[in-house]
């Protein structure tokens, strides 16, 4: 049970370790690739048209 | 005294503040206007943005941003003003306090604010306060958020933050993120429902996530506590909790049981009128779920039950487990790498006898500071320092009874008012009572981007800055671990200018300058990293974000920050206050052959946040006019059809509106959008149509309609009735009369 709970706990730490190198505004060799694996796993989002407003 | 220009085009990310999320979106600029603001460059980031953020350019620039300091020169209402110099206003604000303060003494200033709006306050407002001496602080986090952070700090210590993405089980108390409102929210109940997360709406009406839910509790507007009980009796009498949890870090069990033991399923399914089956379902989904969470709602945030019912959902993630895991309810304390505003506020400053006369804590403490302070010793055992402040809604006063000294000058005068980034008139019940107290004093000093009707009543108006104009860090108050960066990406308008300045420029003039070293924002920012060891500018030209990595179940180091050290299930605070220390369900007031219907008001449209930017044309152009909710049945009843213009009347006041017919509503049930009034308006109608359509003159705060123990009003289901109307209003536009 506390093997799983370690488990579970360090998997969450490292998703926010990897989540932070792609916050970073110089990415180096590391967060590039942390910036890969987030785009290949989430994919770019498309634009959507109901966030668009006219020039007023 | 200039603060940093502002950040190269490339790469600046700014936090939107329309709303009190807080996205991070990217800001455009050119010839120094903003021209557009964006969603995120971050895959992770990019879903984070409403129609609203989108917006920003169209509030920011709008032609009616109020640039220089403005000076009564008629009544008090009349709305005729003198541009004075930012200068002239502050030392004229000065020496008209100073002379209160020797009038009636420190606790004569009051200080309302929205947090989510100034955002740069760094808690300047508190520690100004603490310095000069009084405790009357009330914000519309009484209301929404920071209640239930403090009613939580007494069951366990703290106030989780829900790991909606990782849960498996996702319990909502009448809570309806969208796609445009609650954005951030709305994405991760989507993230987590892609990995198979179950999801419960309890919810009067047929709501966007209940449309979605794989159960649909449609419970009685105000009746969440009973439902609570319901979930309890099932997950007790069926074993669901978790045992070795309860046994080692709980106390009251015992007692508790035999409290939810009086509320059989029958009664709960009678209350609620929710199918006894229908509950005992849910109950066993949420309790047996492998990781469950519970996110904060701002429905159970305003019931005249509202106490017991944010304990009682703490009460559900303690006894299942939930707490501090990841996809549960987790405990994020002060951020290691910032100096939190809870620090900052200087507590320790303001004496005993001082914080004896918050006003409101007398009869309804749990917020105040005399509830609070019974944590700080063990605030200070688990999270090294006393005073939590989480979501700024800790030790404030009670709004009803701050403007009922300010019109009745009882227990004790309050004759200047200080309000920022906040449109008080309309944010807190008893709208009439607001305008009485606004009328009785010797001081009001406004502080918005607009003039708003509550502007409209004060003294002096200074214009505010917006978040595109100036630095910032933001951390979620110490509700969640995490440092956004918000970047400069223009300079405010003529003399506009940020709370923090406004703050800290009083101060001086008031003999507080030593409390107030920090010159700039930016001077504030490097000395809030401190312990991060970078300042502003480093930080910022590193990351635009930072989460702090999580720490799971820092209980079993440190016990929980209550008297006992543990999940107190049964309250030594709230007994030791003469308060029930267990949970109960209480009625809210009945309805009636006069009043047949419940109503439910201070509820979110996706165009506005609360009670802004109805001049914003892009924004009201997608609503514009307010809407009350109806069950057919209901409108059929009363001879009403779609767009009818109605009056809906309470014992204390009416809202006019058009009427949606909606087959989601529950039978008998009305729903009032919140914080309407009419900009467009101005200089007709009394204070900009602030009395036409306000849902804040409906709900009474007499007795009988407060919560005990906080003293908040029950938003959530009192007795009103529909009165059709054969013409609409005098005096409304074009656009509201079409829309
Ligand atoms: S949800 Fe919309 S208004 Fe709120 S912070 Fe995000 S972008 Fe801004």
């Amino acid at each position: 049970m506390r093997f799983k709970e370690w488990l579970g706990d360090a998997k969450q730490r490292l998703m926010t370790n990897i989540a932070n190198r792609t916050f970073k505004k110089n990415p180096g060799l590391l967060d590039r690739l942390a910036i890969r694996f987030l785009r290949s796993s989430i994919g770019e989002v498309p634009h959507d048209p109901e966030l668009d407003h006219p020039e007023n | 005294m200039a603060s940093a220009k502002p950040t190269d085009n490339k790469n600046t990310y700014s936090v939107c503040t329309i709303c009190d999320i807080g996205c991070q979106l990217r800001a455009e600029t050119e010839d120094g206007k903003l021209k557009r603001m964006i969603a995120h460059d971050n895959p992770a980031l990019a879903r984070n943005v409403c129609y609203k953020g989108t917006a920003a350019a169209h509030i920011h620039n709008h032609v009616d941003r109020l640039t220089r300091p403005l000076k009564r020169v008629g009544e008090r209402g009349e709305d005729k003003w003198e541009e004075i110099s930012y200068e002239q206003a502050m030392d004229e604000i000065a020496e008209r306090l100073k002379k209160v303060v020797d009038q009636y003494g420190p606790e004569s200033m009051a200080v309302s604010t929205s947090g989510w709006n100034t955002q740069t306050t760094h808690s300047m407002d508190r520690r100004f306060m603490n310095a000069l001496g009084t405790p009357n602080y009330i914000s519309g986090v009484s209301l929404c958020a920071g209640n239930t952070a403090a009613v939580n700090k007494m069951t366990y210590g703290w106030f989780p933050f829900a790991d909606i993405s990782n849960s498996q089980c996702i319990v909502l108390f009448g809570h309806n993120p969208r796609k445009h409102s609650w954005t951030p929210i709305f994405n991760m109940i989507n993230a987590a429902r892609a990995n198979g997360a179950k999801v419960i709406v309890l919810d009067p009406r047929v709501s966007d996530q209940a449309e979605v839910a794989d159960l649909h509790l449609s419970l009685r507007s105000g009746t969440d506590a009973a439902m609570c009980f319901g979930w309890l009796n099932v997950i007790i009498n069926e074993k669901l909790y978790d045992k070795d949890f309860v046994a080692e870090y709980t106390v009251g069990f015992d007692e508790l049981c035999e409290r939810v033991n009086d509320y059989p399923l029958e009664r709960v399914a009678e209350i609620t009128g929710v199918d006894a089956e229908l509950i005992a379902e849910s109950a066993r989904m949420y309790a047996t779920a492998e990781s469950a969470c519970i996110p904060w709602t701002p429905i159970t945030d305003m019931q005249i039950s509202s106490t017991s019912a944010i304990r009682l959902q703490s009460i559900l993630r303690a006894l299942t487990g939930n707490i501090d895991i990841p996809g549960g309810d987790v405990f994020g304390g002060f951020d290691p790498n910032y100096i939190p505003e809870s620090k900052l506020g200087n507590h320790e400053m303001l004496s005993a006898e001082q914080k004896a006369k918050q006003l409101g804590s007398d009869a309804h403490p749990a917020y105040t500071y005399r509830a609070q302070e019974m944590l700080s010793e063990h605030t200070e055992r688990v999270y090294g320092y006393a005073y939590a402040d989480i979501v700024m809604g800790c030790y404030m006063a009670n709004p009803s009874a701050t403007f009922r000294a300010m019109a009745t000058e009882k227990p004790y005068p309050v004759k200047a008012f200080f309000v920022l980034g906040n449109n008080a008139l309309l944010s807190y019940p008893n709208q009439h009572q607001i305008l009485k107290g606004m009328m009785n004093q010797d001081l009001i000093v406004a502080h918005e981007i607009f003039m708003t009707p509550t502007a409209m009543l004060a003294d002096y108006v200074l214009p505010g800055d917006v978040f595109s104009e100036r630095n910032h860090i933001a951390d979620n108050w110490n509700w969640k671990l995490g440092l956004t960066v918000s970047q400069k990406a223009v300079e405010p308008p003529a003399e506009a200018s940020s709370t923090f300045q406004f703050w800290h420029d009083l101060a001086h003039r008031m003999g507080f300058a030593d409390l107030f070293p920090w010159q700039t924002i930016e001077d504030m920012l490097d000395h809030r990293l401190s312990p991060s060891g970078k300042t502003f500018e480093q930080f910022s030209n590193e990351n635009y974000m930072y989460i702090q990595p999580p720490e799971y179940r820092k209980y079993r180091q440190t016990g929980f920050a209550t008297p006992s050290g543990k999940v107190e299930l049964k309250s030594s605070v709230l007994g030791e206050l003469g308060f029930d220390p267990l949970p109960y369900y209480r009625e809210g007031p009945a309805v009636s052959e006069d009043y047949p219907y419940y109503v439910f008001t201070g509820v979110r449209e996706d165009a506005f946040f609360q009670t802004g930017q109805r001049q914003v044309k892009v924004l009201r152009d997608r609503m514009p006019s307010p809407k009350l909710f109806m069950h057919p049945v209901d409108a059929e009843r009363q001879g009403i059809i779609d767009h009818d213009w109605v009056k809906l009347q309470t014992e204390t006041g009416e809202v006019t509106a058009k009427v949606l017919i909606q087959d989601s509503m529950k039978q008998g049930h009305i729903r009032v959008p919140h914080g309407w009034w009419y900009p467009e308006m101005r200089g007709e109608a009394k204070l900009a149509g602030a009395f036409i359509s306000s849902d804040a003159v409906l709900c009474p705060d007499a007795p009988e309609y407060l919560d005990y123990e906080q003293g908040i009003p029950h938003f959530k289901g009192f007795p009103g009735r529909i009165v059709k109307l054969n013409e609409p209003p005098a005096g409304m536009s074009e656009q509201v009369l079409a829309g």
